[in-house]
């Protein structure tokens, strides 16, 4: 066999993966129908694209609810740490800030 | 897109991608949460995005090196990762054929077959220049055409 070229891979690729311009489609069908070696590639990349695909893991749905409920509980707490502050600093004397720093000290880092 | 909805569509893009890597389920979880954080952090650059898909995978590629930064530790051929994951018998040629190659041009053909990523979207992804993953994606596909037509399987 001849060595497919690398513009032929490249479009075998393409075409195989939708993501051919409308004249580079025209072409890649063109050549399909006429041209040997790109018919070579094509069926080679067609034989990778069919095996590779297979390594796809989907997340398990038990895994995929705990880890979206950890995301939301991060971010609620962040939400819940800007109020607290914007609250405490608006409502609390200047003076008494450094409570505020040794609070979240406390309750948040150690959290 | 809000989060929910970038979740839904692309976690599993994501975990495949860290599955692929690593070995340590309890760090591929760990990881894909921080990836989606961080996402949605970044969410308001989401629209100047082409692919949320490849935009997505370079977060978690970027939480994966600081992973690893952090916590060396092997990174297993993809065999050794799916045994360990419980990779079904159907998979062992599909590993085989990564196993031919060596980093990054195995990412590259992961990138390129299993999530349909561009060049460009594999060469930001990984923080090299597309003309890089170019010529080793064509090195590793004559490899792999070459090997192919060798009758190993």
């Amino acid at each position: 066999m001849t060595k497919p070229q690398e513009e032929y891979m490249d479009l075998a690729w393409g075409l195989l993966y939708d993501t051919l311009s409308p004249e580079e489609r025209a072409l890649a069908l063109r050549l399909a129908a006429s041209e040997p070696a790109f018919l070579e590639a094509l069926q080679l990349e067609l034989a990778l694209k069919k095996e590779l695909t297979k390594l796809k893991t989907p997340i398990p749905e038990g895994v995929k609810l705990r880890v979206y409920a950890k995301i939301r509980g991060t971010m609620g707490q962040a939400l819940y740490r800007a109020v607290l502050r914007t609250v405490l600093e608006t409502t609390m004397p200047k003076m008494l800030g450094w409570v505020m720093q040794i609070f979240e000290r406390s309750v948040f880092v150690s959290e | 897109m809000d989060l929910e909805r970038l979740y839904r569509e692309h976690v599993d893009a994501v975990y495949g991608y860290l599955s692929f890597k690593l070995r340590d389920s309890q760090a591929v979880e760990d990881l894909v949460q921080e990836t989606f954080l961080a996402a949605h952090q970044g969410l308001n650059r989401l629209h100047s995005v082409n692919s949320p898909k490849a935009w997505l995978l370079t977060i978690a590629h970027n939480k994966l090196v600081d992973f690893l930064r952090r916590r060396p530790v092997h990174l297993p051929l993809q065999a050794e990762s799916l045994a360990a994951a419980g990779g079904e018998a159907a998979n062992l040629f599909a590993q085989e054929i990564l196993e031919q190659l060596a980093e990054p041009e195995r990412t590259i053909v992961y990138g390129l077959y299993v999530e349909g990523l561009t060049y460009r979207e594999l060469g930001e992804m990984l923080g090299i220049p597309e003309g890089t993953v170019k010529s080793k994606a064509h090195y590793a596909r004559k490899y792999l055409y070459n090997w192919l037509q060798g009758g190993s399987r």
